[in-house]
């Protein structure tokens, strides 16, 4: 089954492999909306729902905290799995955010594997290769 | 600069530690060869990119490579088969390899710590002399296309 998928970051060759790395983890991809910084997500979704949110952490204008803040105070937002996907591996930062209620938190670099996997449970019915 | 700093061994042991993964998880490059420390290539230009952090510890990562390692670096994160798409892509490529790598070292270093990273800076076609700043110290990576290299500086905070 095909879900829709938000993919925040401020890199647009980090956003094209997140795309890919998907794809290549057996998950069958929707539409697939990206934005630059939280504050171009948030644009997007008041014109558009997605299955899941991959956002990452440090980013321009509204970092990845402040989007799931912003998330979290909306009513139709707040149930959307989000799963932060960075390179700040500490253990702060990572506690911080599932604090907020994120469905996890991916270490970079992850496998396609365990991108799928941790897809596949935030998203109910969204399978993943045996 | 502290004993725990660029110039001691735990930053050393991290980022030795924190490249290769980079590499192979991402970037699917296995070494060549066994990695250490490095002297920067006297008359060579290298394509560099360098994140500057700050929090429980601050300084600099900054990746350096030949152009054609950088290009391969495109090729194998981002799936390009065009040689005009390897090149075009290839600064931002190497700018989340400085990302990552960096990332991965403070992780390491400082699991409990907590960083700002800054946008990488990437200039492509840099003479190396021009990288060789004090207090920087240069890790080897051997890779099949030519070496990656890369410097750091680190001053332990609060």
């Amino acid at each position: 089954m095909r879900k829709d998928v938000m993919i925040v970051d401020d890199s647009p060759v980090m956003r094209s492999f997140i795309r890919r790395t998907v794809v290549i983890g057996g998950l069958e991809v929707g539409r697939c909306l990206e934005a630059g910084n939280g504050e171009e997500a948030l644009a997007l979704l008041r014109s558009n729902t997605v299955d899941v949110i991959l956002t990452d952490f440090h980013m321009p204008v509204m970092d990845g905290e402040q989007f799931v803040q912003n998330l979290r105070r909306n009513g139709e937002l707040r149930r959307v799995p989000v799963i932060v996907i960075s390179t700040d591996t500490t253990h702060k930062r990572m506690s911080r955010l599932q604090s907020l209620g994120v469905h996890g938190y991916l270490c970079k670099p992850f496998t396609p594997e365990k991108l799928a996997h941790m897809l596949s449970d935030a998203v109910p019915g969204w399978s993943h290769p045996a | 600069m502290s004993e725990e700093s660029a110039s001691g061994g735990s930053v050393r042991q991290a980022c030795l530690a924190a490249v290769p993964e980079v590499l192979e998880t991402m970037f699917f490059e296995v070494l060549a060869d066994v990695p250490g420390d490095g002297t920067l290539p006297e008359f060579s230009a290298l394509d560099t990119s360098r994140v500057d952090f700050e929090g429980s510890a601050r300084g600099h990562v900054v990746v350096a490579a030949l152009a054609v390692q950088t290009a391969s670096f495109a090729e194998t994160f981002l799936a390009l088969e065009d040689q005009d798409d390897r090149v075009a892509n290839a600064g931002l490529v190497l700018g989340e390899l400085a990302n990552m790598v960096c990332g991965n070292v403070l992780g390491r270093f400082r699991p409990d710590g907590i960083f700002r990273l800054s946008t990488p800076v990437t200039q492509l076609g840099r003479p190396a002399a021009e990288l060789d700043e004090p207090g920087f110290i240069w890790l080897r990576f051997p890779l099949e296309n030519g070496p990656l290299f890369v410097g750091l500086t680190l001053e332990v905070g609060g």
